[in-house]
């Protein structure tokens, strides 16, 4: 039996309450597979690419091209497919982008998100059966300088109704658009864009640090034996084969919270919730200012160059959003644990906010050559401290503790990671 | 010379065109006018009317009917320093005289690497809408403009027809004048000289809405247009070409720049015509300030046909112009 | 290949990481990592890129003389003859 599934507005975090749907990439009647890029969205973290989860026909697409819907806003409908893959293969449901079939098993009730219905946007000025396809902007109907205007002022002509020959978007349609003050959402100049970013960090850090009761707990860490197995690593290799510091921690963290799950998962409706998946997110500052934190999956299973490349291809992407590279939806939400990394900026460490619905957030600080006492003599060796900030709601001091100290463990062994 | 009349006053077509050539017979001995029926019938459509009892049979020429040899005699005189102003009765005729136009007149500064310039003007009569039928309405202005060599003239106004004469005859090279027929008696304004230089286009209306680019014949008609889009609070610049080639390309993208939007009206053939040349270099110069796509309002793609309405429906009309512009501007009821 | 193209692909591999960086922002003999804030991740994707426009393979003992753009140019001019530059 073939099922319907409603493909819904996303939410890349607590603190997203609405999101635009900036394109579509595929229209009616198109076979998609889990994991395609389906639509274009503008969020506070920035555009997106939307990936779908399942596999199936898309059969109807709701809403209309750079139009404001709140999160869970069903925007396409999509037939799933007879031999659905997904069972014998259950990869990692996003809880906070799941379809509706998913919804009944998680609900969150977060601040920001307790609301949110399934609820169909209704168009405005067209019936749903009228909603247009609007696959590319290749088909509407715009003068050439009424292209020439919109491509100066950012905007999607698909949205700006047209009055001109054959219906055409003209001129005096696109000033009547700008000079529409509810439009300016469409208009969004970079600092705009670095506004959103900035208010959604906001909201998510003050609700983490109303809500959740941070401890703190830091390790000095010696990295003398992860060094010079790096060293030896990296020696005569390319730039494409190199393994930087931050990737062995990542994977020495992902190994450890397998024994310490009490870390990695999500609080929500007064419970712990743990995640099965080690998904970290790693926290990318922008250059521009404001921070985006994508995740990698199941870093416990990847190797260090796989973590590498992971991070390498996400750094990129991060960095040079101005130049249509994006992050993909599935990259922004759902990760059971934060990492950020601020030694490189030279702090000695780092106590971070914790970002919700998840329970502990690991900063890394520089790394240092220190005196180190080794029985009666005195060693000149590397280290770093990592801080750990917990949800005391969830979590102990002394599970804490062990964890950093298994960590600490985990790093004399370079070799095994 | 009580002929010559001066300080805006009011005459035909016609009559401008007569008043043009006797200051030009007055000003250069070396002008002389020839043509069949020119002398002592007065010209075909009366325009040469008196000039032989005035001037004598020395510089009203009448010739035979064959235009090859007239025009080409033309051409010689021109070489010989005379400045011979040829009458072909009408376009319909000239192409008899089609091979000394383009292979002689045209050519013989280029070929003679500058040596000898041919300075001939030839004028003639053009366009439909006296039930003349397919073989005497014809509009082939834009034949003549294909040709580089050529400059070619249509003087849509009491003014320039008045004055463009004598613009042609200070020219070096070839210039043809055409007089459209349906412009004989209208009645207008002629000043104290003319408006621009003869390869100037001018603005004979200005608007904000949409330019309307037309020559010669259709100009009464597109200003009757825009006359009543006016009512309809659509500000519409008509463009006056006044020369064919060369074409005054700055006026007319200065315009679209201006109103984002542009019709031709041109008499001839929609297929290979002016107005298709003029749509090009639109889209070639002006594209990115357009609003909508360029449109051609031509005559149908038959020979001009001989009853009255058929012809009328042939040919370019009123209506047919206001209803483009609101289609154009999607302000149709 | 002339100092100018090797600048001009020094700066474009910068651009790929940090496309807001102008060639007006850096100074040819700071190090890039400050000049244009870049971490040891954007460092890495630097030099790949490089090494990619380039052709030239950039081995992880050679780290060093990518420091500066300076630099750089005088490590990379004389493996011209080598390379397809």
């Amino acid at each position: 039996m073939t099922k319907s599934i409603d493909i819904t507005m996303p939410s890349l975090g607590s603190d997203m309450t609405e999101g635009m749907l900036v394109e579509w990439l595929i229209k009616v009647g198109d076979k998609v597979k889990h994991g395609d890029v389906i639509a274009v969205l503008e969020t506070q973290k920035g555009a997106i690419d939307m990936e779908v989860y399942q596999d199936g026909t898309i059969t109807q697409l709701l809403v209309q091209p750079l139009k404001n819907v709140p999160v869970g806003t069903v925007l396409a409908r999509l037939k799933e497919s007879e031999a659905a893959p997904s069972s014998l293969n259950p990869r990692y449901q996003n809880p906070l982008s799941k379809t509706k079939q998913h919804s009944d098993k998680l609900n969150f009730d977060q601040p920001g998100m307790a609301s949110v219905e399934q609820h169909l946007y209704q168009p405005q000025q067209k019936s749903l059966t009228a909603v247009q396809t609007h696959t590319s902007r290749h088909t509407v109907n715009a003068s050439p300088i009424a292209r020439k205007m919109a491509n100066e002022q950012q905007l999607n002509l698909s949205i700006v109704r047209g009055t001109g020959f054959n219906d055409a978007v003209i001129l005096k349609d696109i000033e009547a658009f700008i000079n529409e003050p509810n439009n300016q959402g469409s208009l969004t100049t970079n600092d705009d864009k670095l506004a959103n970013m900035r208010s959604a960090i906001a909201k998510a850090m003050s609700q983490s640090k109303r809500d959740i009761p941070h401890f703190y707990l830091s390790s000095d860490i010696t990295i003398n034996k992860a060094q010079q197995w790096l060293q030896q690593t990296n020696q005569d290799k390319d730039p494409q084969q190199q393994i930087l510091l931050i990737a062995l921690l990542l994977k020495a963290i992902a190994i450890t919270l397998t024994k310490y799950p009490g870390l990695n998962g999500f609080y929500h409706k007064d419970r712990f919730e743990p995640v099965n998946e080690i998904n970290i997110a790693n926290v990318i500052s922008l250059r521009t200012g404001g921070v985006v934190v994508p995740l990698i999956q199941n870093v416990d299973q990847l190797s260090l160059h796989q973590i590498m490349q992971a991070l390498r291809d996400m750094t990129l992407r991060s960095r040079s959003l101005e130049t249509g590279k994006r992050l993909r939806s599935s990259e922004l939400s759902g990760a059971s644990i934060t990492i950020t990394n601020m030694g490189e900026r030279g702090a000695d460490r780092v106590f971070g906010i914790i970002y919700p619905p998840q329970v502990a957030i690991i900063g890394l600080g520089k790394v240092k050559k220190v005196a180190q006492v080794y029985g009666e003599k005195i060693n000149v060796g590397e280290q770093l401290t990592v801080c750990l900030s917990a949800d005391h709601r969830v979590v102990d001091g002394m599970l804490a503790a062990k964890f950093l100290n298994s960590l600490a463990k985990k790093l004399q062994y370079p070799e095994q990671l | 010379m009580n002929t010559q009349k001066t300080n805006s006053d009011s005459m035909t077509y016609r009559d401008a065109l007569r008043a043009g050539i006797i200051q030009s017979l007055n000003e250069d001995e070396r002008v002389f006018l020839m043509g069949e029926d020119v002398g002592h019938y007065g010209g075909c459509y009366g325009v040469t009317k008196g000039l032989l009892a005035q001037y004598g049979d020395q510089r009203i020429i009448d010739t035979p009917l064959c235009e090859s040899g007239f025009v080409g005699v033309g051409i010689g005189a021109a070489l010989g320093g005379m400045k011979p102003i040829v009458e072909v009765m009408t376009v319909n005729f000239s192409l008899l005289a089609m091979d000394q136009i383009v292979n002689s007149a045209a050519t013989l500064r280029h070929m003679s690497g500058g040596q000898f310039n041919v300075p001939l003007v030839i004028r003639m009569a053009c366009g439909a809408g006296l039930q003349l039928a397919a073989q005497h309405s014809h509009s082939w202005e834009n034949l003549y403009a294909h040709i580089p060599g050529l400059k070619v003239l249509s003087p849509a106004t009491q003014n320039d027809a008045r004055y463009m004469l004598l613009q042609a005859l200070q020219d070096p090279d070839p210039v043809l004048i055409f007089e459209h027929v349906m412009l004989l008696n209208t009645q207008g304004d002629v000043l104290d000289g003319p408006e621009a230089d003869m390869e100037k286009a001018i603005i004979r209306k200005q608007g904000t809405d949409i330019t309307l680019i037309t020559y010669g014949g259709s100009l009464p008609k597109v200003l009757k247009a825009a006359s009543a889009l006016e009512v309809l609070n659509i500000k519409v610049e008509v463009v006056d070409l006044r020369c064919l080639r060369p074409l005054d390309k700055a006026t007319i993208i200065a315009s679209v720049e201006k109103t984002h939007r542009a019709i031709i009206i041109d008499e001839g053939w929609k297929t290979g015509s002016l107005a298709g040349e003029l749509s090009a270099i639109i889209m070639e110069q002006a594209f990115w300030t357009l609003d909508a796509p360029v449109q051609r309002i031509c005559t149908q793609e038959v020979p001009i046909p001989y009853p009255k309405h058929l012809e009328h429906a042939a040919l370019p009309q009123v209506d047919q112009i206001v209803n483009c512009v609101q289609r154009l501007l999607n302000t149709e009821l | 290949m002339n100092t100018e193209n090797l600048e001009r692909l020094l700066i474009e591999a910068i651009q790929e990481v940090a496309p807001e960086i102008k060639k007006n922002d850096i100074d040819s003999d700071e190090d890039i990592r400050e000049e244009c804030d870049l971490d040891s991740m954007d460092f890495i994707n630097y030099l790949a890129a490089l090494q990619k426009s380039t052709g030239i393979k950039i081995n992880e003992r050679d780290y060093s003389q990518f420091i500066t753009i300076n630099k750089a140019i005088t490590f990379l001019q004389p493996k011209d003859k080598y390379t397809k530059l």
